[in-house]
């Protein structure tokens, strides 16, 4: 079977669609059969395999119900001894590819997850979809052409992002900025750099990193002059593609940005935050992202459409189950209760789950609770015309703080009062703590000298009141104010990451805002002390 | 001054490639419009215009020459650049886009330069001949469109030579020729002897054709592309009456420069002679297009009318098969072909495979089944046009629930198309094609044809199953549902002569139920039958859907497995005992006397015909009873036996500590049972003595009412009332004559011997009393312990007139049997001597069905 790059090279862009980004037109009783099927495969595979064996007495049930009645849920502790040791003969099927989550999460130095040759090809093909989406308009109009420059501004091997782009090898010829040999032996940061470096000369095509970066490079361009003090620096065809972009701007009657330099044909970003930068980039950029979700165990889970509205999730990545709230918060207070699952096709929009997955194609991980939060936004969406379940990721399960029994605050929910408030950087991180025996909201921001911190609060705290009803009726029923602003001063994070980079830790990228690093957290008191 | 010839070649050149190019414009014009037809279609327009203007020019028609030129070079200075941006997205490059656009403006100003004189001056026709004038930016339109060619046909011969080798590098051989020649042609134009024949548009329609050919046969626009032979033949025929035409015109001047008239009587019979000369022609175009456009020829209707005749001809399944999968493989010449068909579950088997000098593939196709949740199935079941294509399997998301190995299986046989063969809208079959041995993709004649023949396919299929099945139920065997012992020695024979052909082996196994006549003693003939069924399902589950079990006699079973050596047999052998016990297992049977010896033997390594074949295996399974029973032997030349190590593991499995109490207990009543059969089958008598008397018994005990647990001990106590006769002697139990004291001595020292016997089982020892009594009398003269009255058990004075009133009514060795009435006239005589004067009547009465409520006083 010829690969994408064969298939486009023939024109046959709509079999390249339906292969990677057809999922969506599956029907929800579709999207189920692949889901049973591919689980079916799985529980043969896993009944035969050591782990099987270890784990759940080689049982093989060849019925869903059997199947979510006879095994248990899973952490990453009832795998750690196998996986930790890379044990490949205990393994379902052979992997191709090992790949670890990225710093200190949770009690582990380290997770391990396993990808077989299928898991791989799988999770790349969904990748592919999703660089599709960010390219195109309209169902089948896309165009991806030979040699397009990569700007891959994720971590290398052995992350899960490391392994996307040997995947896609095999797929199509990208050309990566910097080149992937190169980039592997570069910093988070020393990595975004060089590729923008690269791509002001040779121009950008696709971009896959952190939302947060294309924001800073944009807010960098609208504030200095072409190039900065480096212009005289730069290369040639820098120069005249930063010439050619003044130009553009002066035309347009405006300062120069990103967009008229390069003309993005694609972006695609992770996390949550995407959704809160999206306008910003498209103005910067000119080009709205597509945000993924993805992880260590779960692979590329599921993508936005060229909507840009809620995410899709792939039906091949794993098999998908979920514990509604009112289950997981349950399971939270009492460790040993054993909350309910519900399949994609019993999903209620409006409700927030925790992902339980179990992995397709001989991955190891069976019923495992991932320890994310999705929120279900709609049961179809008609702008690309699908009818499967529309999903924004929403936190981790431990990344929530419940105030008093009465409200949940993720780290979206104070994404969205913040902008409300005005407050438009990213420089803040959240804990629970205590006041007069209230549970409270502790928010360390970054203020500039002008700002006043009395009135910064307040104004937080009125958006927070109108985007989290439950919060207002906090202080409404129970009469306190519930936030504390713990202003610090500008640049603080920025010292603190780079401290982190200078141990070669990634706390800081990759953890969450609500409850950080106790690192971080220590930082913050030894700051505040000094106060 | 141009020759006649001369000036009707010059015509006729650019009229074909019109026509010529109309035709390829309509297919394109036919095709998914992506950008490579858009560009395709763009480049066969300007051609067109280049052609049909370069036509009318030649001819002088209305408005002149000068205007069909100005309008010719329209066409021809965007060719170049056209054929460039065609060239780039076939190659999906990016780096020279500029230099497309850039050709585009190039072109747009040699149009304007051109309305401006500036590339042809004048144009004009003296004396029939062509003539004209270029002006100074013809000079620069040669340099400008003769790179861009240069260039184009550079990109494409780097990437037919490219190594390693891409995906496109064969791909692009024809493109390349076709811009060879596209350049070769407008150079010719620089050499005026040559150039003024329209040889560049020659070259070009040449470029055309090759293009055509290479988006048709790589699919470069998309495989859904159709070219109908119809209409290919269409086009050919519309070339073959402009050339034909062309011919007598150039013939009609001819003979008019020689002769200088010419008349219609000349013209006919040159005409006719064209004709007759044009017929071998145009049969050999049309071969050639064929062989071009369709690879190997097959004939669409000629194929379509002999399977219609197979259809109709044949009822027998394997010759249908066989027949229709050859045909098709021969046909479409494909390498390999399968047919699948249903069982009983919905899945899906390898019914037959055809394969092309590949006996790998066959034996791997055999293999496959297709499970019945497969994403295939449904997809062919809802479709009403089921056919299906690999490159579907790989593109539509419905297939992403497809296993990793049902990919590798389809992939092992180089599967394109799939057809699904429907009756009434149920799934009934599907053919499997495997690659053509050309490597060419299946074209929609192709699948046009698979669907009629899978629609014919399905009446002719389902009928001769259903006559199948029928032929089939007539060599089953009633009560097992098995093959019956014809069909085995039919099937044997077939097997035994296909191996002798393939040079491939089978195996037989033989069963057979080790107590099985015990067993049926005991419990009955109808609980016998019901153990036999069971047994058949055992057997049936433990082999596979390709192998035949069939029960060759009362208690006799085999199996025939083909493709399978002696060791594979031994375990499903192995797996046939391990099946029977378990099916027997807490099912209500007794698991003990029902189990299984058998007797594995394998064609030829043991035997070299059948007879020899089920010689050993019978000698097989006799080492395997002689050995204990419940065993599998193999049989070897030696007379040494090999046994499942599989027999022992779970002997020891089940000498678990949990079991051995019951497995005790169930062994011990077993034994009993089989110690009573063995009695009963000494003595005839006996053995319905015991049945009887149970009967008798039991109807007795009913008849007063007696509670479930002691009717209970009742049948067990007449059941096994005669075991003491374990001790006695045949000659005592069957002396014709009086017996000696002595002789009464042993015989009635039976119940205390059955006493001992049933007291080693604690379960049973509530029975031994009633055994031990049965001949007490109730005025106490009986023995062994002269008790009387009510000191015997109620149950044992229950068994006393059973066993004497069925005594009394049989022929013994000594006496003839009484009637029915003289024996209840003894009853009543001795009611209160040797029988419970309170039971008779009951019993009497039970006998004579005159009352139902009696009640023990």
């Amino acid at each position: 079977m010829p690969n994408i790059f064969d298939l486009l090279k023939e024109g046959k862009n709509k079999d390249v669609w339906r292969k990677c980004c057809g999922f969506i037109d599956l029907s929800m009783a579709e999207f189920m059969q692949v889901q049973e099927r591919l689980l079916l495969e799985q529980l043969e595979l896993y009944a035969k395999s050591g782990l099987g064996k270890k784990l759940f007495g080689g049982l093989f049930p060849r019925r869903l119900a059997d199947f979510r009645r006879s095994f248990p849920l899973t952490t990453y502790e009832d795998y750690a001894a196998y996986l930790s040791e890379k044990r490949e003969d205990l393994l379902p099927a052979k992997p191709d590819y090992w790949v670890c989550t990225s710093g200190k999460l949770g009690t582990y130095e380290r997770k391990w997850a396993p990808y077989s040759r299928g898991m791989v090809q799988t999770h790349i093909k969904n990748f592919f979809a999703s660089i599709i989406f960010a390219v195109c308009s309209k169902k089948f109009e896309f165009n991806l052409k030979e040699n397009y420059k990569f700007l891959y501004a994720m971590a290398p091997p052995p992350y899960l992002t490391g392994m996307v782009p040997y995947g896609l090898k095999d797929e199509f010829p990208f050309e990566y900025l910097p080149p992937l040999s190169v980039a592997e032996k570069m910093t988070f940061e020393e990595r975004n750099k060089e590729g923008f470096r690269l791509g002001l000369a040779r121009g950008i095509d696709l971009f896959f990193g952190v939302s947060s970066v294309l924001v800073k490079i944009g807010e960098k361009f609208s504030q200095e002059e072409p190039g900065g003090s480096d212009f005289g620096k730069l290369g040639a065809l820098s120069k005249i593609r930063l010439a050619w972009g003044f130009l553009h701007s002066k035309i347009q009657h405006r300062q120069l940005l990103p967009k008229d330099v390069w003309n993005l044909k694609g972006i695609i970003c992770a996390g949550t935050d995407t959704a809160f930068y999206k306008e910003r980039i498209e103005n910067y950029w000119g080009k709205k992202p597509i945000e993924i979700y993805g992880g260590t165990e779960i692979g590329i889970a599921a993508t936005q459409t060229w909507d840009h509205e809620g995410l899709v999730l792939f039906p091949d990545a794993n098999f998908w189950e979920f514990i509604p709230e009112e289950e997981y918060k349950k399971s939270l207070a009492n460790p040993g209760y054993v909350p309910e699952t519900v399949l994609a096709n019993e999903l209620e929009p409006g409700k927030r789950y925790e992902l339980v997955i179990t992995n397709f194609r001989g991955g190891a991980f069976l019923r495992y609770r991932v320890g994310d939060l999705i929120k279900v936004v709609g049961l179809r969406n008609d702008r690309p015309g699908t009818g499967l379940p529309q999903i924004v990721y929403e936190d981790r399960v431990h990344d929530v703080i419940d105030l008093a029994g009465f409200t949940r605050i993720t780290e979206r929910t104070l994404w969205e009062a913040l902008k409300k408030a005005g407050i438009t950087h990213g420089n803040w991180v959240a804990k629970k703590a205590f006041a007069k025996d209230h549970p409270i909201l502790e928010l360390y921001l970054e203020l500039a000298p002008h700002e006043n911190s009395k009135t910064t609060e307040e104004n937080i705290h009125q958006a927070l009141r109108s985007v989290d009803a439950d919060y207002h009726d906090l202080e409404e029923l129970i009469g306190y104010r519930p936030l504390r602003l713990a202003p610090v001063p500008e640049g603080f994070f920025k010292l603190f990451r780079q401290k982190q980079r200078a141990e070669n830790n990634l706390d800081m990228e990759t953890s969450s805002r609500i409850n950080p690093s106790e690192r971080l957290l220590a930082e913050l008191a030894a700051f505040r002390a000094t106060q | 001054m141009p020759t006649d010839f001369e000036r009707a070649l010059s015509i006729t050149i650019p009229l074909v490639a019109s026509l010529f190019y109309c035709a390829l414009l309509m297919l394109a014009w036919k095709s998914p419009r992506n950008k490579i037809a858009r560009i395709f279609i763009g480049y066969l327009v300007l051609m067109l215009v280049w052609s049909f203007a370069s036509f009318m020019m030649r001819t002088g028609i209305f408005p002149g020459p000068l205007a069909w030129n100005r309008i010719m070079v329209c066409g021809t200075s965007g060719i170049p650049f056209v054929f460039f941006h065609f060239t780039q997205h076939i190659l999906n490059r990016t780096r020279l886009s500029f230099l497309v656009k850039i050709g585009y403006a190039f072109y747009g100003f040699f149009v304007a330069a051109n309305y401006l004189g500036l590339i042809v001056k004048e144009a004009y026709l003296y004396e029939g001949n062509f003539t004209y004038t270029l002006g100074p930016g013809a000079a620069v339109f040669a340099a400008v469109g003769g790179s861009y060619i240069l260039l184009s046909a550079l990109l494409l011969i780097r990437e037919v030579f490219r190594d390693p080798p891409s995906f496109w590098s064969n791909r692009l051989v024809y493109p390349s020729i076709g811009a060879v020649l596209m350049l070769a042609g407008s150079l010719l134009n620089l050499l005026p002897e040559v150039g003024k024949y329209p040889l560049d548009i020659a070259a070009n329609t040449v470029n055309a054709f090759l293009l055509a050919y290479a988006i048709y046969r790589y699919r470069f626009l998309n495989t859904t592309i159709t070219i109908r032979k119809g209409l290919v033949y269409s086009v050919l025929t519309a070339l073959l009456t402009s050339s034909y035409l062309l011919i007598i015109f150039l013939a009609e001047q001819l003979i008019r420069g020689k002769v200088g008239y010419t008349t219609f009587i000349v013209a006919l019979p040159v005409a006719a002679i064209i004709a007759i000369i044009f017929e071998p022609v145009k049969d050999s175009l049309k071969i050639w297009v064929d062989r071009v456009f369709f690879g190997q020829q097959y004939d669409f209707r000629k194929t379509l009318k002999e399977f219609s005749h197979l259809m109709t001809s044949i009822l027998d399944l394997d010759q249908l098969a066989n027949s229709t999968l050859e045909l098709l493989s021969k046909a479409l010449q494909v390498s390999s072909c399968t047919l699948f068909l249903s069982d009983r579950d919905g899945n899906f088997y390898a019914y037959a495979t055809y394969a092309v000098a590949d006996k790998i593939k066959a034996e791997t196709a055999k293999a496959i089944r297709i499970d019945k949740t497969s994403p295939i199935i449904r997809w062919l079941s809802h479709q009403s046009e089921p056919v299906l294509t690999t490159k579907e399997i790989e593109t539509l998301p419905e297939f992403q629930g497809l296993w990793q190995s049902e990919r590798e299986e389809l992939e092992d046989l180089k599967a394109q198309v799939l057809v699904g063969i429907k009756m009434h809208k149920n799934l009934i079959g599907i053919l499997l094609l495997s690659e053509k041995e050309s490597g060419d993709p299946f074209t929609d004649d192709d699948l046009e044809l698979l669907s009629t023949l899978a629609n014919e396919a399905a009446v002719a299929i389902h009928n001769a199953q259903a006559y199948k099945e029928a032929r089939t139920e007539a060599l089953r065997d009633e009560l097992t549902g098995l093959f019956n012992y014809r069909f085995f020695q039919e099937f044997l024979d077939k097997e035994i002569a296909r191996c002798k052909r393939t040079q491939q082996n089978f195996s037989v196994i033989f069963i057979d139920l080790d107590l099985f006549k015990a067993y049926n003693d005991i419990y009955g003939h109808l609980a016998g039958d019901a153990a036999l069924t069971k047994v058949a399902d055992a057997i049936r589950e433990s082999i596979r859907a390709t192998d035949v079990a069939a029960r060759y006699g009362g208690d006799e079973f085999a199996v025939i497995l083909p493709d399978t050596d002696a060791q594979k047999a031994l375990t499903a052998a192995e797996r046939i005992r391990h099946n029977v016990k378990q099916s027997f297992r807490g099912a209500g049977y007794d698991s003990n006397l029902l189990t299984v010896s058998l007797g594995v033997a394998s064609y030829p390594k043991h035997a070299a015909s059948k007879q020899q074949l089920l010689s050993c295996a019978d000698r097989a399974l006799y080492q395997a009873k002689n050995l204990g029973r419940n065993k599998v032997c193999l049989y070897t030349s030696s007379g040494a036996t090999n046994f499942s190590p599989a027999a022992n593991i779970e002997k020891a499995a089940e000498a678990e500590a949990d079991f051995l109490k019951k497995q005790i207990e169930d062994a011990y009543v077993s034994t009993v049972y089989t110690l009573a059969a063995v009695i009963n089958a000494r003595d005839n008598y006996t053995y319905k003595h015991s049945e009887m008397v149970t009967f008798y018994a039991v109807s007795l005990a009913e008849g007063l009412k007696l509670a479930e647990e002691r009717k209970e001990m009742v049948r067990l106590a007449a059941m096994l009332h005669d075991i003491g006769k374990i001790g006695t002697p045949e000659y005592i139990l069957n002396k014709p004559g009086p017996l000696t004291p002595a002789e009464r001595e042993i015989i009635q020292r039976h119940v205390n011997i059955a006493e001992a016997i049933i007291n080693q089982m604690p379960f049973l020892r509530r029975v031994a009393p009633i055994i031990l009594h049965h001949h007490e009398a109730y005025n106490g003269t009986g023995y062994p312990d002269g008790l009387k009255g009510e000191e015997i058990p109620l149950e044992a004075r229950i068994l006393t007139i059973a066993d004497a009133y069925h005594a009394m009514t049989s022929d013994r060795p000594y006496r003839k049997a009484m009637t029915g009435e003289e024996a209840i006239n003894q009853l009543k005589l001795l009611a209160g001597k040797q029988f419970d004067p309170s039971l008779v009547p009951v019993f009497v009465r039970l006998l004579t069905s005159e009352f139902k409520n009696a009640t023990v006083a």
